[in-house]
């Protein structure tokens, strides 16, 4: 299926008007930031080198901005405007006038993406952590597959569901689940364990070692981890889409 | 060449059948509008839109430039007409530039306000404007007239013929046969059980055109059934109406599944209606002869006529009326 670039130029158009015209959808990566900020000064310092430290507080404070802005704003940012058309019936006016599917989605993944990888990038500072200490590159590719594999979850449920409430209702719990990672893997090993295997989990483990002085290494298990779930969002994306279609009332 | 063909076409969802005996012939300009319920015209526009095969019929597209609106589709609110517009001028790769036709859409003074503040007039000319970016063929409206003010209406028909000067058809739905009648040269009603008949929007005259010139030519035998609603008055040609009945002393035109009410009684009605085919069935029924189908006889002093096209729609027929029936249609 072709797509054509004036459209996707088009709906990116519309969606930076959308943006500009309700600010309210960029709160929950501000607020991703304020949120380190303000807990990096209520905690008090700990460091992974002292006796008995199960994390430092730069880490935790990065791998949570970071869970807490590719998931929850990832999701929401990308599931909540297609409910949104939905619910208000404009999705179909710009189905009607020869949008195609993959023609919005990119057009509306564009302005969503730079959103979240400038916020990404924003939270090392913010965390406490030097920008010049990290090895960005590996930094952005990263927390950007993540930011994509987000992006398609909250595709997958603005597609499947109809309007804002149930786009709500079913994204609570993956969001509460992928939240909670750097909780859960700094007080229970077995959740840690399993953990390691989720998109958040690598990105939790990044932020860990980002923060401490060993130097961030590539390796097999979060490589195949990332991969492996861009792929399956991707695979299960196809499928809801194909089989609800864009505006499947 | 007509845009549209369409013989026959049935369409049926979930093994019901929504759509049936669809014989229509859309041409270039034309301005058809047709009486139907929300729901059917839906399917019909997604029939017509190629979104929706046929499940049986014959449907044959010359073209695939259509546009559609629906009652529900929405603006994006929190744009102004200009923004908004500029986006659906760039996916429709529309070449002149917009300003030159705000006039004709009578959007001059809202250029740049948005669309949240805007009346429900003011946003159906700017649908209507949207969808002529994409110099649609054949545009489908649902509904183009609800709800609109009478300053609306003028406009909004104002903007049509302009579309219409351009070579577009437009094919209007609506449960309201007054709408129809203001965008549509062709009116034509759905009827679930026969499909679509066309409403008759000439002065009928049974005595034919006169052939010569005559001082003070006279129309012979014109009779209209006029009924008031609000603040129009709309008149039914007698081959139109199904029936009439009496509703608490009411006499109220049924055609399809509609009611009319009407100031007339029902003996002046039957005087009225007599030449034209009607019989007075029953004290609180006067039918059109025309549309019945069958007289059943559930007992031996109980008749009923059964409609044409609805069968679940039965009249009573006084047993002291059944031999003036039997003699009027000779059986």
């Amino acid at each position: 299926m072709s797509v054509s670039f004036r459209k996707i130029s088009a709906v990116l158009q519309l969606k930076l008007r959308l943006i500009v015209s309700n600010m309210s959808i960029i709160f929950t990566p501000v607020f991703a930031i304020i949120f380190v900020i303000v807990m990096g000064n209520l905690m008090p310092q700990a460091d992974t080198s002292e006796t008995a430290m199960p994390f430092s507080t730069e880490g935790f404070l990065l791998s949570f901005g970071l869970i807490f802005n590719i998931a929850i704003a990832g999701i929401s940012m990308s599931s909540s405007p297609i409910a949104e058309e939905k619910e208000k019936h404009t999705l179909r006016v710009l189905m009607t006038s020869s949008v195609r599917g993959p023609e919005y989605f990119i057009g509306s993944m564009i302005p969503i993406l730079v959103i979240l990888v400038a916020t990404n990038i924003l939270l090392v500072p913010a965390s406490g952590v030097s920008l010049g200490d990290i090895p960005l590159f590996t930094y952005l590719v990263i927390t950007t597959l993540a930011t994509l594999i987000s992006i398609v979850i909250g595709y997958i449920i603005g597609v499947f569901t109809k309007n804002q409430a149930q786009a709500t209702l079913v994204s609570t719990p993956i969001l509460v689940l992928f939240t909670s990672t750097p909780v859960l893997k700094a007080f229970n090993e077995t959740f840690a364990e399993i953990l390691n295997y989720t998109y958040s989990g690598v990105l939790a483990n990044m932020a860990e070692t980002l923060s401490s002085s060993t130097e961030y290494q590539w390796n097999l298990t979060d490589t195949s981890v990332l991969f492996a779930w861009l792929v399956l969002t991707l695979g299960l994306f196809m499928y809801v889409y194909k089989k609800n279609g864009l505006d499947s009332e | 060449m007509p845009l549209l063909t369409l013989e026959h076409v049935m369409k049926q969802e979930n093994d019901r059948t929504i759509l049936k005996g669809l014989t229509l012939m859309v041409e270039e300009k034309s301005q058809i509008g047709i009486k139907m319920t929300h729901h059917e015209s839906l399917v019909f526009f997604k029939l017509l839109s190629g979104e929706l095969a046929p499940t049986s019929g014959h449907f044959k597209k010359e073209t695939s430039d259509i546009v559609m609106e629906l009652t529900d589709d929405a603006l994006y609110e929190g744009l102004t007409v200009s923004s908004y517009l500029s986006i659906f001028k760039k996916l429709a790769d529309f070449q002149e530039p917009l300003e030159r036709s705000i006039g004709v859409f009578s959007l001059s003074d809202v250029w740049h306000t948005k669309i949240s503040r805007l009346s429900l007039d003011q946003k159906k000319r700017i649908s209507l404007f949207r969808m002529s970016l994409f110099s649609p063929r054949l545009l489908l409206i649902q509904s183009p007239l609800s709800n609109a003010t009478d300053e609306g209406i003028e406009l909004y028909l104002q903007a049509l013929n302009h579309l219409r000067a351009n070579n577009t058809a437009v094919v209007c739905t609506s449960t309201f046969l007054e709408e129809l009648l203001l965008v549509s040269d062709d009116v034509y009603r759905y009827n679930r059980y026969t499909g679509l008949e066309q409403t008759d929007l000439a002065e009928s005259s049974t005595g034919g055109q006169p052939e010569t010139a005559e001082p003070e030519p006279k129309p012979n035998r014109v009779y209209k059934v006029a009924s008031r609603m609000a603040d129009k008055t709309i008149f039914f040609s007698p081959d139109e109406i199904d029936f009439i009945e009496s509703v608490n002393s009411v006499s109220t035109i049924r055609i399809g599944e509609e009611h009319f009410p009407t100031d007339l009684t029902m003996n002046e009605l039957e005087a009225k209606l007599t030449n034209f085919g009607f019989f007075r069935c029953h004290r609180s029924y006067l039918v059109n002869l025309q549309r019945v189908s069958e007289l059943v006889s559930y007992s031996k002093n109980s008749y009923t006529l059964v409609l044409k096209g609805n069968a679940n729609l039965k009249l009573p027929l006084s047993r002291n009326r059944l031999e003036e029936m039997k003699a009027l249609l000779e059986f």
